[in-house]
């Protein structure tokens, strides 16, 4: 069987995320999937084989839909990664439906972790589908004292094995031009005895295994009932991976490494509290004095006010009169070529690479699983794990993309609770820069404090609130932490600018609707009416000039928006916290609304604004009259 | 004892694991009846963190109240080194 494997063909990357059913484009060639536990390198071989970017991070579950790109006439799908073939979670159900459907499985095993990978390994091998074993990492392996006799794991599982270090590129052209060396293992005579228990028709071998192991969705699709083989089995298959690995690696002695000690201290209470703190601090001095002053000082204001606009402006005025309709829309106050771009690259631009490249960084480190620890207590409290601590990370870069990514999280009560506290208390990266320029402007670190502990006491708020009403109970944490790892130039930059870029894209729509929707707003004199009818709020309970009530009308289409709409109003200290508290705990933006329908469905859509609504005014209310109370 | 009694630095050897996905989710990690795993670092009132060969698994207060382990042979004395006693350098893995 020839596979045709041409040099690299034209390549698009699909993004998939409805990906549930794991239902798969048609292709004229074979199905190759990558499969193998989290963490492993399964996208690095991915991005290799299809010349595509599928994200790469240091922690579990960075890729929770699946990747798909092609080599040649043939699909490469990057999978979620696994422990077994299983229906567990969202990831594994994405997992398991790509699996299955594979003309060739390449499993990407981690040579330092050969205990825990050859368990799905052995699993696949069980499935009978024809399979390379790329054996990654092998440096590491290395360094770490370990030696693995590879031609004997090749005989022992009877299938071909390439050593490989991805991230080097090592070893990927041998496995790369091999894939129609794939090969299937011989039945086990042990699991041929135990598929004699499996009395369906018209199942495949890999179906019949996951059966009896009590797979609820093959048990489904076929109308019958699971078996109750699957500790029995598991335990068998333990068995046998301890085996192998007792017989191909030999171990000499070594101590803790550098690498271990340091991921030791990133948990450890006593260190990494310090740590975790430090960590927030420099986060604030980069972004918010560093890119939001400096950076944003010089590209909104020296080449966005100071010459985009007038030029723009110069050129439109030739062509239309001042204050004509085209002319408003075009470079009046909110015009589209003159505050939708420069707040779009003058602002936000610089905001979010800065954010990403710092997340990328801690990302790649290995540090997010090892917070996920330290905060599984706190966690706990409002409902979640520490596991949850993933989708809050990444909600500081992207509401809306770490929305999608609560489906690593394992109950759906979990995913109630997370898609409401990311709806209500966490900033997007763009806000976040925003906010953080206007608290550094400010100047005064008690407010900023004020803020942070406004934005804190209400996400544990709502979180005790809805863990209280919300039936059920928090599930506990079981993470398999990765190593500590020193972040690879390289990928940061590649994944900042591929995140940067699709931020970027989402949001230049939504501001130009905002600003357009504004310039309305204003020709109408609709704007002047908003502002005077919302005044007993804004100048009353929030105590804010009424012009505040434009950043809030920018606030509904995007946070950030809203947020930047803050950034040209002239507030004291005061109505700078209250303001930016309301803007923050503001209306998801509509990319995400259009994501939490898609996920949670419309009532609990509708449910969640109006709630992140009210809080926002009456925490903001509450922080005006406190404020005011106190300062006199 | 079960699990969460374990001090830090512990190397314990598993007795019983309890049912349902949990177990299956521990064996898958290599974390079974017999295996001998090291308390690498307990959490105030959280994770206590486990290390298995190469693995370090975090597991909840709750996933470690139903572990049933034992002391391993010849860790006896480990335990003694105080509560944040995980020495540097100090050997993992199957006992």
């Amino acid at each position: 069987m020839g596979l045709a494997l041409g040099p690299q063909a034209g390549a698009r990357l699909m993004r998939c995320h409805g990906a549930a059913t794991g239902a798969v484009a048609p292709t004229t060639g074979k199905k190759i999937v990558l499969a193998g536990n989290p963490n492993t390198g399964k996208s690095v071989v991915f991005n290799y084989l299809s010349g595509l970017y599928a994200e790469v991070s240091n922690y579990p579950g960075t890729t929770i839909d699946f990747h798909q790109g092609r080599l040649g006439e043939n699909a490469v799908f990057d999978t979620p990664g696994t422990y077994s073939v299983a229906s567990h979670g969202e990831e594994e159900r994405v997992a398991r439906n790509l699996i299955l459907q594979a003309d060739v499985l390449v499993n990407v095993v981690d040579a330092t972790h050969l205990e825990r990978d050859l368990f799905l390994t052995l699993h696949l091998l069980d499935l009978g589908i024809p399979i390379l074993v790329a054996l990654n990492m092998m440096d590491e392996a290395r360094a770490q004292g370990m030696s693995i006799d590879l031609e004997l794991l090749s005989k022992l599982l009877g299938v071909p094995v390439f050593p490989a270090v991805a991230v080097r590129r090592q070893g990927l052209a041998e496995l790369k031009a091999s894939l129609d060396r794939a090969a299937t293992a011989p039945l086990h005579p042990e699991l041929e005895t135990r598929l004699r228990n499996v009395n369906v028709n018209g199942l495949s071998r890999a179906e019949s295994v996951l059966l009896l192991e009590g797979d609820p969705a093959t048990a489904q699709s076929h109308n019958t009932e699971p078996l109750p083989f699957r500790d029995e089995l598991y335990q068998w298959r333990r068995g046998r991976v301890n085996e192998l690995v007792a017989q191909v690696v030999t171990r000499t002695a070594r101590g803790a490494s550098w690498r271990s000690r340091i991921g030791y201290w990133m948990m450890h209470p006593v260190t990494g509290v310090p740590l975790l703190l430090a960590t927030l601090f420099v986060m604030y001095k980069v972004l918010g004095e560093m890119v939001a002053g400096n950076v944003v000082g010089f590209t909104e204001g020296t080449i966005g006010q100071g010459l985009w606009a007038p030029f723009i402006r110069g050129l439109v005025t030739r062509l239309f009169s001042e204050g004509s309709v085209v002319e408003t829309i075009l470079t009046g106050q909110y015009g589209l070529l003159t505050m939708t771009f420069i707040y779009l690259f003058g602002v936000i631009l610089p905001l979010v690479i800065g954010f990403y490249m710092l997340l990328a960084v801690l990302e790649d480190s290995g540090y997010l699983p090892r917070i996920a620890v330290m905060l599984d207590n706190l966690l706990q409290r409002v409902g979640l794990n520490g596991r949850a601590v993933i989708p809050m990370i990444l909600g500081l870069g992207c509401v809306t993309m770490a929305t999608i990514s609560t489906r690593v999280l394992s109950t759906k009560r979990e995913r109630m609770i997370a898609t409401f506290l990311l709806a209500l208390a966490i900033p997007c990266s763009a806000q976040l820069g925003v906010i953080l320029g206007i608290l550094a402007a400010i100047g005064a670190g008690w407010y900023a404090l004020a803020f942070v502990g406004t934005i804190f006491a209400v996400f544990i708020v709502a979180g005790t609130l809805l863990s209280r009403f919300i039936p059920g109970k928090s599930t506990d944490l079981l993470l398999d932490i990765p190593p500590v790892r020193v972040p690879r130039l390289n990928n940061v930059l590649r994944k900042t600018f591929s995140k940067a870029t699709m931020f970027i894209r989402e949001v230049a729509l939504f501001f130009a609707i905002g600003a357009l929707l504004l310039s309305v707003l204003q020709l109408t004199g609709a704007l002047q009416a908003v502002q005077d009818i919302l005044a007993p709020l804004t100048e009353r309970w929030l105590a804010l000039p009424k012009e505040t009530a434009t950043a809030f009308v920018m606030g509904f289409v995007r946070r950030d928006f809203g947020a930047a709409g803050l950034y040209q109003l002239s507030l004291t200290p005061l109505q700078a916290l209250s303001s930016l508290v309301v803007i923050t705990l503001f209306v998801p933006c509509i990319a995400s609304v259009l994501v939490i329908m898609k996920e949670r469905g419309y009532k609990y859509l509708i449910a969640a604004w109006v709630a992140s609504l009210a809080t926002a005014f009456l925490v903001g209310g509450i922080v005006a009259q406190i404020g005011r109370a106190v300062t006199g | 004892m079960t699990l969460d009694r374990a001090g830090s630095g512990d190397s314990v050897t598993v007795v019983t694991l309890p049912s349902g996905e949990v177990r299956s989710s521990l064996v898958r990690l290599g974390i079974e009846e017999g295996a001998c795993i090291t308390c690498i670092l307990k959490m105030p009132a959280g994770p206590v963190v486990v290390r298995h060969g190469n693995t370090d698994v975090a597991l909840g207060r709750h996933i470690a109240s139903q572990i049933e382990v034992t002391e391993a042979e010849g860790a006896a004395h480990r335990g003694a080194r105080g509560r944040w006693g995980w020495r540097w350098g100090h050997r993992q893995g199957r006992g």
